[in-house]
């Protein structure tokens, strides 16, 4: 169930809110609970019943094993169990990630007899196998965090970030389940969650998909662009990309305040960025404190307890070629992920260096290569990357526009207001977890929320509509 | 056993030679973001450091639960009780 369809947006999420919001005043905290977690398998099952036994099998699984880490009384089995763990884990992402590629190599040879098996990816795979491994290093180191098998579940499973994050920590999470912690009040916060997914779905719907239909038009292959076309082309994945994600956070983010749970914000303004550092503080945030705290820190530790910045650059490369490889087999991811670990360690070298760009020409720098690693990203070859790359280069046709007059006279008002408003959002004015965060109480913010959710609602109906970048992962 | 403050002031001259700042002055607001060249090399090299000054070691969840010098100095403290 998308979050920008009518069915979650008008039935799913307000019949879940106002049942849990009753269930916990009127029955308890744990029945409330309970129609949680039966709602987000509910949600889960959706789109494709036949993915739920995988789900679930990953949640008794990791509970079995957060129970057996929790309660082994000699360290060496702790640790061993640990490792057990988080090796099933990998391999059960692998085992969909990854087998389909070998097998595919095993069929192309005609082997008789050979029947490629069905390993579709699940729905949200790579995002809970990584809330799993958290909650099993987390469990090891603090035995004391172990999960009944109902709170697991009801973490394991949230509807809000069970597809596509924010990765969450199952420590912050569950405690919300029974107790309310927030400085403002439950009513409050569900109607700044509610202002929050409006924007998101504003985001996702008017924007994102809008820069998605000038991107998909220049991302085809054998194709021949000037300098300018190849900018514009590489520019309009950006904004889809930071639009369609960072909008699918704030709608996830925003159902979650509304049920009284806050989860981490996964994105902050990121095309403000002045260096990758920076970048990556502001970019995917969840994955990103994934990267650093789980892969990179032990990485960077287990090669001595005195950290230099060889270590460090060596740790990061590693750290991001990991992640690249996360979104998938293909050669461009771990590209995307090793330019990335790259730059940081540039980044790192250049900032002992105590050398300062001037702010402008720091984010100018900045600026450019992130579009430079979305074009490997969005590419489906490393030949095709390079190529595209090529033309964005100066080259004899700078400034020719024969492909984008193909575009132009296409439903104009379509593209034209989204790439105007979302030029200006992305690079100006307050972020939408800011504006949430703000005083929302007003008659022209209500206004306003009307007016975009109605403008949603038009969009959602329209055969433009994508489904979200990051389903694909 | 020291109190949350002697542990800050232990902690200053460590952080100093660390980020190269001969007049920085922590506070238990003290993170990583008003703190300059605090980045995730530093913040290892630091975790190293207070390791092996106090002797103890910190686990992942530990360092991932620390919001702040504070955070630290009582979590060095709780360390340091048992």
């Amino acid at each position: 169930m998308l979050f920008s369809s009518f069915p979650y947006v008008f039935v799913f999420l307000p019949v879940v809110v106002l049942t849990y919001a009753f269930a916990k005043s009127k029955v308890g905290a744990r029945s409330a609970q309970v129609w949680l977690l039966l709602s987000s398998l509910f949600f889960y099952g959706w789109a494709k019943p036949s993915n739920l036994p995988f789900l679930l099998g990953s949640i008794l699984c990791n509970w079995v094993i957060g129970r057996a880490i929790a309660s082994a009384g000699i360290e060496t089995n702790r640790t061993r169990l640990l490792w057990f763990g988080i090796g099933a884990n990998i391999a059960f992402l692998f085992s969909f990630k990854y087998v389909n590629v070998f097998l595919s190599g095993l069929a192309a040879l005609h082997l008789p007899g050979f029947v490629l098996p069905d390993l579709e990816l699940p729905l949200g795979v790579s995002f809970f196998s990584l809330a799993q491994i958290m909650y099993l290093v987390d469990t090891y180191q603090a035995p004391e965090t172990v999960n009944s098998f109902l709170d697991h579940a009801t973490f394991a499973s949230f509807f809000p970030y069970v597809t596509s994050g924010p990765i969450s920590r199952s420590m912050e999470v569950v405690p919300q389940f029974k107790t309310f912690t927030g400085e403002t009040s439950r009513i409050e916060l569900a109607c700044r969650g509610f202002f929050l997914f409006v924007l998101g779905l504003g985001k996702k719907v008017l924007l994102a998909d809008a820069f998605g239909r000038i991107a998909d038009a220049g991302f085809t292959p054998f194709s021949h662009y000037s300098t300018l076309e190849a900018w514009v082309f590489c520019l309009a994945y950006a904004f889809e990309i930071y639009f369609d994600f960072s909008g699918y956070s704030d709608m996830a983010i925003g159902s979650a305040w509304m049920l009284g749970i806050r989860l981490p914000i996964n994105f902050n303004a990121p095309f403000r960025s002045k260096s990758m550092s920076e970048y990556w503080q502001r970019w995917h945030m969840s994955l990103s404190a994934f990267i650093t705290h789980y892969l990179y820190t032990p990485i960077l530790r287990s090669m001595g307890r005195r950290a230099t910045i060889g270590k460090s650059c060596v740790a990061v490369i590693v750290a991001m070629s990991i992640a690249g490889l996360w979104h998938g087999p293909s050669l461009t991811y771990i590209f995307w992920g090793l330019i990335n670990g790259a730059a940081l360690a540039v980044n790192q070298v250049w900032r002992r260096k105590k050398k300062r760009l001037p702010g402008a020409l720091s984010w100018a720098v900045t600026f450019a290569f992130v579009n430079v690693t979305f074009v490997f990203f969005r590419s489906p070859t490393l030949e095709f990357a390079f190529h595209f790359l090529r033309q964005m280069l100066p080259q004899t046709d700078l400034l020719g526009v024969s492909a984008l007059r193909g575009l132009i006279p296409f439903a104009p008002n379509l593209l034209w207001r989204p790439i105007i408003a979302g030029s200006f959002l992305a690079f100006f004015g307050k972020t939408s977890t800011e504006l949430a965060e703000s005083d929302i109480f007003t008659p022209p913010k209500a206004f306003a929320t009307a007016v975009l959710l109605v403008l949603g609602a038009l969009c959602m109906n329209t055969s433009a509509a994508k489904t979200f970048l990051y389903f694909a992962f | 056993m020291s109190n949350r403050d002697e542990i800050i002031t232990e902690l200053e001259p460590i952080f100093r030679d660390v980020l190269d700042q001969p007049n920085l002055k922590l506070t238990p607001e003290s993170n990583a973001s008003n703190v300059e060249d605090w980045d995730s090399l530093a913040h290892v090299t630091l975790v190293g450091a207070v390791e092996r000054r106090f002797k103890l070691r910190f686990t992942l969840a530990e360092l991932q639960s620390l919001k702040n010098i504070g955070d630290m100095a009582s979590l060095i403290q709780r360390k340091l009780a048992k």
